[in-house]
């Protein structure tokens, strides 16, 4: 029988994600209130749809579906909020922490597109495996494959001219 | 195929998300084209320092922010039924089903307060018709006093 992840306690839920879907967050947007602000917004939502009992299925993939969805939101409205010079001055703990490779990866990955960004952030630092990022994307597994590769080969770049 | 399609397939494997067939083929022509043997190295040292960053945590003051607006809203009660604060579903129904029996048979037993009969040197009811009617206390002292009475007289 197919078991329903929604069906857990809202706090169990949140303890297992919270940390992935924040990170997502501000790997995609580089900024601390942003993805803050994003990483609430989901998780609020996954409590309304656990209060109003609607069939969630797989959580993981439908937080990163709605976190994803906001970071582009926010990503088109980015001249509202902030500017996009601005992004890598506004440091996290651990982006002070980080050594200057990693500074230059930071900056790299920010200024690819989003549909480049996204797939380098959920292979590489959230896991998902090629069926789950079509999910989430809504592509199909050969077009998260090529769109990787492209991807790798312009991040590859943009950190050689730095 | 050409270099294009085997730069897709060294992308691939090093996500895992590759075939056995494919495997043979690209490990085949890295023998032989070093331009793509030299994009191979230069993706696996990206992949290493993207490995290398450690994931930045949810702050506290979020984790805080988020709890506090789903503990405290409204309809509290929904939530302890439905398992948000730790109080299994099962054991809820079970609680509401036995409190549903309990109604159901405080409904179809209409002397369930009557259980014990008369007291000792009470009225006793003879006729079955009269022994259905359900009498309440008055009822009772009233019949006594009026049975008592009259066998003084």
């Amino acid at each position: 029988m197919e078991t329903d992840e929604s069906q857990k306690p809202f706090t169990e839920l949140f303890e297992q994600y919270k940390g992935r879907t924040y990170d997502f967050a501000l790997r995609m947007l580089g900024d601390p209130q942003a993805a803050s602000d994003v990483a609430q917004d989901a998780f609020l939502r996954l409590f309304e749809h656990q209060q109003n009992h609607h069939r969630i299925g797989d959580v993981k993939s439908w937080l990163f579906i709605v976190a994803r969805n906001l970071c582009l939101n926010r990503i088109r409205n980015r001249s509202k909020y902030v500017s996009l010079d601005g992004l890598e001055d506004r440091p996290t703990r651990a982006h002070t922490a980080a050594d200057p490779r990693q500074r230059a990866l930071r900056r790299a990955l920010l200024s690819l597109d989003s549909p480049y960004r996204e797939t380098i952030v959920l292979k590489a630092y959230q896991g998902f495996t090629y069926q789950e990022m079509a999910e989430i994307l809504g592509k199909t597994v050969p077009a998260i494959r090529s769109l990787l590769y492209k991807a790798r080969s312009m991040l590859r770049d943009r950190l050689e001219s730095e | 195929m050409n270099c294009e399609q085997y730069r897709e397939l060294i992308s691939a494997r090093l996500d895992g998300e590759i075939e056995n067939r494919e495997l043979a083929a690209l490990e085949a022509h890295l023998k032989q084209c070093e331009t793509c043997t030299a994009f191979s190295r230069q993706l696996d040292q990206l992949h290493a320092l993207v490995v290398e960053s450690q994931p930045t945590p949810m702050p506290d003051e979020v984790v805080e922010t988020i709890m506090a607006k789903t503990y405290c809203r409204p309809g509290r009660w929904r939530r302890l039924v439905s398992g948000h604060y730790r109080i299994p579903r099962p054991v809820a129904w079970a609680v509401a089903v036995a409190l549903l029996m309990l109604a159901v048979d405080a409904v179809r037993s209409p002397n369930v307060f009557d259980q014990t009969g008369p007291a000792e040197g009470g009225p006793v009811m003879t006729t079955p018709a009269v022994q259905r009617i359900v009498l309440t206390e008055s009822d009772v002292v009233r019949t006594y006093t009026t049975q008592t009475v009259s066998e003084d007289l």
